[in-house]
């Protein structure tokens, strides 16, 4: 995120207002672990540093190392909760955030992290994940089934038409519910869920995805033949990587091998540890079949009562 | 109805009640400095929404005279602190609603919605783009002047479909009434949400359900696809919006009627076609079952109509059932596949 001049100078008036030097380096380590303003500003540590001086060193840092919004976050944080049982007040802080804010992201007070607001082009990482760190994720894997026979059916536009129709529904449904695309070739994609209740939400939308399927399939599909998509959920750590293609790690995997392997034509699999979250509503409704290394996994699929 | 709100608070938008729970992902917040250049190209945008809080009167007016020199824009005016003394002012400038203080501390209904775009068609304001969220990218939208030309006090020849909720009374014994109430309001707007956006309205409406109404074109009505997407939506319904423990059963009906159309005190209207739906919705269906007349059977797009089954007659009629999807079952497993 790019710093303005005018956040740049609320910032240091805001910190150096309202807290202590030995307080501003706590809140900085919330963010970056062992973060010490003497050793980073090349003040000695027997003279203490003014408080704008060590808000300038702050700024200055958490800007270059691209830590300015997790500051800001570690900063509301502190105010509303306080500092070893006391009250900080920073009343600058409300404006600092409307700056932000006014920068294309918004305050999730849900999740305590700005991410990028509805308006800003959306991007892999919600605008908050950092290149390269590890989070946890629930992923949704896609696949259109039969594609090499299809693609040798019928002819390369009419084939791109119904993919590009599967591909807008899926990603329409999967950031209704907050979550990015993060890969899509041709006949299928990875999509991330990371906030509040992803596995949840990712499993929500793998139904959504079977049932709208069924629907485009009974009256909107443009090819002689039903579109068949098989889906997956798993969820676990993930190292963020702009890049999907050079994303690889065990959880990828994992969601490709239960896509690929375990899951029938217009189902839904999700893994062991995304059933258990999945609550007394929604559970009953997911069917226990085998998986990888005699686990088993659930699957959800449209059925209909016999007539 | 995807709304773009224009704001210099993009905070305070998100904390006011009407913006929160599924609302807050209908609406897209802008910083009001990129107003200007986002009018062009909003000419999808269904709605665009300037949060006047902190606006002087001056450039309050600017705005509006702006944004109404976009003639493909509907736009309605937020004001939660109740600054603007003359309301009129907004409409005469061309707003479809203006949402004051009594409107923005709570939940914003679906119907409020319909109201204003209703207003919009009676005024010609702006296209009705038809463009909302949740499934309706999917769904043949219906023709934008649906109700257009529909006049109060005439008859004219509806899909009537009548929805309404299992076991009320064991309902009522089994809960508080205000708690009972604010469940069956959840229910009613997850109805009317998927209702308006099939080109339907909710016309008579009681606790426990009630009937919509879908104009009848010639290219017919997307009042069973509306069916078919209430019974499947209802298992997302049930998990994310339902204030009950369980799941929420009930019945629907559909047939094809006509009726003299009334806003308001639709108890005074005598129609054999709002009766029938009622008795085949009440005394023909069973808890959870969707009937529909072979009348209205005949409007179902034909792919779709392998979903139903014969089920006898009643009051002189064929009537046909609609399989119920495993979802609605509570099944782990549909007992038959559906092949398209």
């Amino acid at each position: 995120m790019k710093v303005s001049s005018r956040l740049a100078s609320l910032f240091v008036s805001a910190l150096s207002q309202s807290m202590p030097v030995e307080l501003m380096q706590k809140v900085a380590r919330m963010v970056i672990q062992n973060y010490d303003i003497y050793e980073r500003s090349g003040f000695p540590p027997a003279i203490p540093i003014p408080r704008a001086d060590a808000a300038r060193h702050i700024l200055k840092d958490f800007m270059a190392e691209g830590y300015f919004l997790k500051l800001i976050e570690a900063l509301i944080e502190v105010t509303s909760r306080g500092n070893m049982g006391r009250e900080v007040r920073m009343p600058l802080l409300t404006r600092i955030i409307a700056e932000v804010e006014d920068q294309g992201y918004h305050y999730s007070a849900a999740n305590g992290i700005f991410v990028e607001a509805g308006g800003r082009e959306r991007t892999m990482g919600w605008g908050t994940l950092r290149e390269g760190r590890t989070y946890e994720f629930a992923l949704l894997r896609a696949d259109i089934v039969g594609n090499s026979e299809m693609v040798r059916r019928y002819p390369r536009a009419v084939i791109s038409e119904a993919y590009a129709s599967v591909r807008e529904m899926v990603t329409r449904l999967v950031e209704r519910r907050d979550g990015r695309i993060w890969g899509w070739e041709g006949d299928g994609g990875l999509a991330a869920f990371y906030f509040l209740d992803k596995t949840i939400q990712a499993t929500l939308c793998g139904m959504e995805i079977v049932h709208e399927l069924f629907i485009y399939n009974l009256l909107g599909r443009t090819l002689p033949e039903p579109l068949r998509v098989r889906l997956a959920v798993h969820a676990g750590p993930c190292r963020f990587l702009s890049s999907v293609k050079e994303s690889s790690g065990d959880t990828i995997k994992r969601v490709e091998l239960l896509e690929a392997r375990f899951t029938q034509p217009c189902c839904l699999t999700v893994s062991p540890g995304v059933f258990t979250d999945l609550g007394s509503k929604l559970s009953p409704l997911f069917a226990a079949v085998s998986g990888p290394e005699n686990s088993t996994v659930y699957r959800y699929a449209l059925g209909w009562e016999k007539r | 109805m995807k709304a773009v709100v224009f704001t210099r608070a993009p905070r305070d938008v998100q904390r006011l009640p009407m913006f929160k729970g599924r609302a807050a992902r209908e609406i897209e917040i802008r910083p009001m400095a990129d107003l200007r250049k986002s009018l062009a190209s909003l000419a999808e945008a269904p709605l665009v929404c300037l949060d006047v809080r902190g606006l002087a009167e001056k450039e309050r007016t600017r705005l509006l005279s702006m944004i109404s020199t976009h003639q493909q824009l509907r736009f309605c005016v937020l004001d939660p602190a109740g600054a603007i003394k003359d309301v009129a002012a907004v409409f005469h400038a061309g707003a479809i609603d203006y949402l004051g203080k009594g409107v923005t501390g709570k939940a914003l209904t679906a119907k409020r919605r319909a109201a204003a775009q209703a207003f919009a068609e009676r005024l010609g304001l702006g296209p009705v783009t038809g463009k909302a969220t949740d499934n309706a990218a999917d769904a043949p939208q219906p023709a934008a002047d649906a109700w257009a030309g529909i006049e109060q006090g005439r008859e004219y020849t509806f899909a009537f479909l009548l929805i309404e909720v299992d076991d009320a009374e064991e309902l009522k014994k089994r809960h508080e009434p205000a708690n009972l109430a604010a469940a069956m309001e959840t229910f009613r707007e997850f109805v009317e949400r998927i209702v308006c956006q099939h080109g339907g309205r909710l016309w008579m409406w009681s606790r426990f359900g009630g009937l919509v109404l879908f104009p009848l074109r010639e290219q017919g009505s997307l009042a069973p696809l509306c069916a078919l997407r209430i019974l499947l939506s209802s298992v997302f319904y049930d998990i994310e919006e339902s204030l009950l423990p369980g799941r929420l059963s009930f019945r629907m009906a559909l047939s094809i009627g006509s009726t003299i159309y009334r806003e308001a005190d639709t108890g005074r209207i005598v129609s054999d076609a709002v009766n029938s739906i009622f008795h085949l919705g009440r005394r023909f269906a069973r808890p959870g079952q969707f009937m529909i007349t072979s009348e209205a059977h005949e409007m179902v797009p034909q792919p779709m109509r392998g979903l139903f089954v014969p089920v006898g007659t009643f009051e002189g009629r064929r009537i046909l059932r609609m399989l119920r999807p495993s979802s609605a079952l509570g099944m782990r497993e549909g007992v038959d596949a559906w092949s398209t």
